[in-house]
């Protein structure tokens, strides 16, 4: 069930370019290098899952390694807090890319960071 | 927030697409196709939003375009505003070269029509915004509308900034076009293909390999079993590539246990000045000595 306090609508093509990313407060740098970064979440079990965890003991946190232009594209979103349209602009002017080849990956890349948990994207 | 002082425009793209050829004005992207003969569409659109589309189909007659665009505006006011559409009687017309223009007022969306007698393929365009300002960006591409016919017994198929000049006889068969990864495939009544890339970001692809291994490895992953390099080192307009014979056999199911080998010849090219990666491969019965080279295929490609 979705939370009442959050308003979820879907962004527009304008709105997307102008989200900026917020790092997840769950989430934390563990290791930190020019070509790789580490980062642990720590899980949360809710409902049935919560019972279950008590037993069972599953892991707490999880680790997700970044590199490549994975490890980039975080860095600059979340340490140099480019907004979706100037990341856009920098994986176009870096790869000489048209602006729907960049928006496209960007998007994926943004899509797979949510995913992991490890950023949200803001108005 | 850091601001990016972006600098890079891509290069307007030429499109060539069955029987339409046109360059798109700079900015302008292809985000949505089609790919059936007699009748389809291709959308544009710009960092701006959608800017308009292409459609073709195939009809009996020499058909009237304006009486077709008035209908089509008739029918789009009809329902977004009834009331404008019993007021409504005829759009204005002016010319570009073949093409029709029709629009009703500043702000409206307009539209542009042409007919190709040989293949009676009617074209049509529609722009969302009529005004001067948009209308010479659209007169650009309107004005560089030709039909795609065969030149030198090829035909010219353009999108995405990928160019090939394909025998006459092969027909496209399909499309990938991920975002700095598109793949076009082509075939004869025959069966032989004639596949085309055009990859981006050549750092990253090549980050820890060399072009040739890349090119195994993506060969690999298409059930393509590579022979041998036959050149490893080609210079072609000054890019550095390879050429690769490979076989390979099937296209689904049992095809890929008990077909026959076919052989293909591959050519990979580097492009360090527009970071781009392009390949060719052509597939054909081992006895087939006859093999489209890039020099034939690939012509636009510098």
């Amino acid at each position: 069930m979705s939370d009442p306090d959050i308003n979820f609508h879907e962004l527009t093509f304008e709105e997307q370019l102008e989200a900026i990313a917020v790092f997840n407060n769950k989430a934390e740098i563990v290791k930190n290098e020019d070509s790789e970064m580490l980062i642990e979440i720590k899980l949360k079990y809710e409902g049935a899952k919560k019972a279950l965890a008590k037993v069972l003991k599953p892991r707490e946190t999880k680790k997700i390694q970044l590199t490549g232009l994975a490890l980039l594209v975080f860095r600059k979103l979340v340490e140099e807090k480019y907004n979706i349209r100037n990341l856009v602009y920098w994986l176009q002017d870096t790869y000489k890319l048209s602006f729907f080849e960049a928006r496209n990956l960007i998007v994926q890349f943004t899509g797979e960071l949510m995913k992991k948990g490890i950023i949200v994207i803001e108005k | 927030m850091k601001k990016v002082d972006h600098k890079f425009i891509h290069p307007p793209f030429n499109i060539g697409w069955h029987h339409l050829k046109f360059s798109l004005p700079l900015y302008w992207e292809v985000t949505s196709y089609t790919t059936n003969q007699d009748e389809g569409t291709i959308g544009f659109a710009s960092e701006k939003g959608p800017l308009g589309q292409i459609s073709w189909r195939k009809v009996k007659a020499v058909p009237d375009k304006e009486k077709i665009m008035t209908e089509i505006h008739r029918r789009y006011i009809a329902e977004t505003d009834p009331d404008k559409a019993e007021r409504f009687s005829t759009l204005k017309f002016f010319s570009v070269n073949d093409i029709v223009v029709g629009y009703e007022k500043n702000g409206e969306r307009y539209y542009a029509s042409t007919f190709l007698e040989e293949p009676k393929i009617l074209v049509e365009w529609i722009f969302p915004d009529y005004s001067k300002n948009t209308f010479a960006e659209a007169k650009t591409l309107l004005a560089s509308f030709r039909e795609n016919k065969p030149e030198n017994g090829r035909f010219f198929f353009g999108c995405w900034g990928l160019e090939i000049h394909v025998p006459e006889g092969f027909h496209l068969s399909k499309i990938s076009s991920l975002p700095a990864a598109v793949s076009v495939e082509f075939e004869n009544k025959k069966c032989h293909r004639i596949v085309a890339h055009r990859w981006g970001m050549p750092e990253l692809l090549l980050a820890d390999t060399d072009l040739t291994s890349f090119y195994h490895k993506f060969l690999y992953s298409q059930c393509r079993f590579v022979i041998k390099d036959t050149q490893d080192t080609l210079f072609y307009n000054n890019m550095p590539g390879s050429i690769i014979e490979f076989k390979t056999r099937g296209k689904w199911g049992f095809d890929f246990l008990l077909g026959p080998w076919w052989k293909g010849y591959a050519t990979c090219l580097l492009n360090e000045d527009k970071k781009r990666i392009y390949a060719l491969e052509h597939i054909a019965p081992a006895r087939f000595k006859q093999r489209e080279t890039v020099e034939s295929v690939l012509q636009g490609v510098k």
